[in-house]
């Protein structure tokens, strides 16, 4: 009798375990993931960006770039029916070197359905900027992976930075021009902030198993000189930090601009 | 049987032999926290001490591998009989004997700064090497470099094995055993701590009396046991701020011009010379520039110019009284601590 009711207890807890299970399921069975690529193209005009050619921009300066990087992060996709899928936050920390055509594509693990746009911060959000070194893996890495893009004298990272050179420019500054914008807003008071977010909206982008989804950005270098704060390398070659550099990030977020999506069919 | 016992016990022998991992030994540590400071800002949970991660931070605080040259380490420019500043030198003195721009800060009770340097630029006591390390003036070298040199070397390979159980040794593992060693540099033992913590100390009627002084006229900025308040200020001691302009260079914002952290006053004895630009040689010359020589412009702390006047009224004999109390601030024991010493 004793073990009779044992056994009815050890069924009746196990009935409702199985319910719960049950219940739990469909969400864990049926949300596939699908594949996301991201790529970025950075480009001057029409021509994709190369460090080896010579441009003019909107002012008739000479221009040759030698370095384009920025940070890519916090990656958000909104759903035709208004909900957001966010990228976990400890992978979503990407830096574009255009040196490194790896870099240039961030592939995501997304969840299956119809998104409707995508938003991205360009550069690092200002928890990450004041978190221990443990947090800072990767890209973030101030030892390694974000070599060139930190001060370590005002903790923080540097979300884009851009470096080139200039006949323009008299030889005695040695024709350089010299980009760093960053900022994160400040720990124990207000300080520069150029946390900039780019939201791109698409007619529709699909996101399945069988197909992967590419998201074509475009980052036209063209448009940097002559945004909403035009800039000429004669007349302000070089911005590390300082006020004008939240206007630059005013400039360089509009940049970002959707060419297209793609899709192709998963290797089996 | 006996064999079987024999057997048994070389099976376990060699257990335990393969189980003497180091990382296993690594005993932990528990800092005592003085009762008359404040909760630590530092979070431990991130890093917990333990006895070979700060003995690993310590060995890396005095190796001049973490400078270009090979000669110049943290200990260069902080000595502990200087309170780890250092002594005599107005600013940093660097590799190639080059020179920084500003006074090196003494170093002590860390691990309650929410912010570090004068100009408050660095957030987090982890990333606080990494300054000094690849400022150009200073170690001129590069975190990258640095973890090859020590990556190529065995014997600190195994130390950060034993320390953190890894085997390449990285950014998070190097700052955090630097963090290690500089949390444990506390000075919470001078005359003064003890008298206020009721441990037997007696302070003099003069230093009484500069104490009373003390919190009337100076702690509003210099305040709590730590000595400082953690803000930026602009104290008058220059109106010319076309080579260092302080917190602004941090925030780019034009009312914090000539703004720099309030620093510590613990060890102040030893800590000369004073100011972020080290152009006061001693606290007599301090307490006269508070008395005499503020120099008024825009960002000037409100709290030194009362009624139009600038800087503190004090008497002569009120200085005295004060400096008599600032020397009951002297840690013999943190001065001495064969824990935090070179050799």
């Amino acid at each position: 009798m004793k073990v009779n009711k044992q056994i009815g207890n050890f069924v009746t807890r196990n009935v409702r375990v199985a319910l719960m299970l049950a219940m739990l399921f469909p969400a864990l069975t049926f949300a596939q993931n699908g594949k996301l690529v991201l790529s970025f193209e950075n480009t001057f005009g029409a021509e994709p960006l190369a460090f080896d050619k010579e441009y003019t921009n909107a002012h008739g300066e000479n221009l040759r770039f030698t370095l384009l990087n920025y940070f890519i992060s916090n990656i958000k996709l909104t759903r035709t029916d208004g909900s957001v899928y966010a990228v976990p936050q400890d992978s979503c920390y990407f830096l574009v070197r255009h040196s490194v055509p790896e870099t240039h594509k961030i592939e995501l693990t997304v969840p299956e359905g119809k998104y409707s746009s995508l938003t991205f911060l360009i550069g690092v959000d200002s928890l990450r900027s004041t978190q221990g070194p443990e947090k800072r893996q990767g890209v973030l890495d101030v030892g390694a992976g974000a070599r060139g893009m930190y001060w370590q004298w005002n903790s923080g990272y540097i979300f884009f930075k851009m470096e080139g050179k200039s006949k323009s420019l008299p030889d005695s500054t040695r024709n350089g021009f010299y980009y760093h914008i960053g900022g994160y807003g400040g720990f124990d008071s207000k300080t520069l902030n150029c946390i900039r977010y780019r939201t791109l909206t698409f007619e529709k982008l699909k996101v399945s198993e069988k197909k992967t989804a590419q998201v074509n950005v475009t980052f036209d270098a063209s448009k940097f000189f002559s945004a909403q704060t035009p800039i000429k390398v004669t007349e302000k070659r070089s911005i590390m930090g300082g006020p004008v550099s939240v206007k630059i990030a005013d400039n360089y977020k509009d940049i970002f601009s959707l060419s297209g999506v793609i899709y192709s069919r998963m290797k089996k | 049987m006996r064999l079987k016992v024999i057997l048994s016990g070389s099976v376990l022998g060699v257990i335990a032999l393969m189980a003497f991992d180091f990382h296993v030994f690594n005993r932990p540590v528990e800092l005592k926290l003085p009762s008359n400071f404040p909760e630590p800002v530092y979070d431990f949970k991130t890093n917990p001490l333990t006895e070979a991660g700060i003995q690993l931070g310590k060995e890396l605080f005095y190796d001049g591998k973490l400078s270009r040259t090979g000669v110049v380490s943290c200990g260069f420019c902080h000595q502990q009989p200087s309170a780890f500043t250092h002594h005599g030198h107005e600013v940093s003195h660097g590799v190639d004997d080059r020179l920084g721009k500003r006074n090196s800060l003494p170093i002590s009770n860390l691990i309650w700064m929410k912010t570090f340097f004068w100009d408050g630029g660095v957030n987090h006591l982890d990333f606080v090497p990494l300054n000094p390390m690849e400022n150009p003036l200073e170690m001129d070298e590069t975190l990258e470099n640095v973890l090859k040199k020590l990556n190529e070397s065995e014997h600190y390979r195994a130390a950060f094995r034993q320390a953190f159980g890894v085997d390449e040794i990285k950014s998070t593992e190097f700052l955090k055993a630097l963090s290690q060693f500089t949390a444990t540099l506390i000075s919470a033992n001078s005359r003064y701590d003890k008298y206020v913590r009721n441990e037997g100390a007696q302070l003099t009627a003069q230093e009484l009396n500069g104490l009373a002084l003390f919190k009337s006229k100076c702690s509003s900025c210099h305040a709590t046991d730590l000595f400082t308040d953690g803000s930026y200020r602009n104290n008058g001691i220059t109106s010319d701020f076309r080579f260092d302009k302080g917190r602004e260079e941090v925030t780019s914002d034009v009312t914090d011009r000539g703004k720099f952290k309030v620093p510590s006053l613990r060890n102040v004895e030893y800590t000369d010379p004073y100011m972020h630009d080290g152009r006061l040689t001693s606290l007599e010359e301090v307490l006269n520039h508070y008395s005499d020589g503020v120099k008024i412009s825009e960002t000037l702390d409100p709290l030194l110019l009362k009624d139009g006047r600038p800087g503190i009224a004090l008497t002569e004999s009120e200085k005295a009284d004060i400096i008599t109390f600032l020397k009951t601030l002297t840690d013999k024991e943190f001065l001495a601590d064969k824990r935090f010493s070179e050799y």
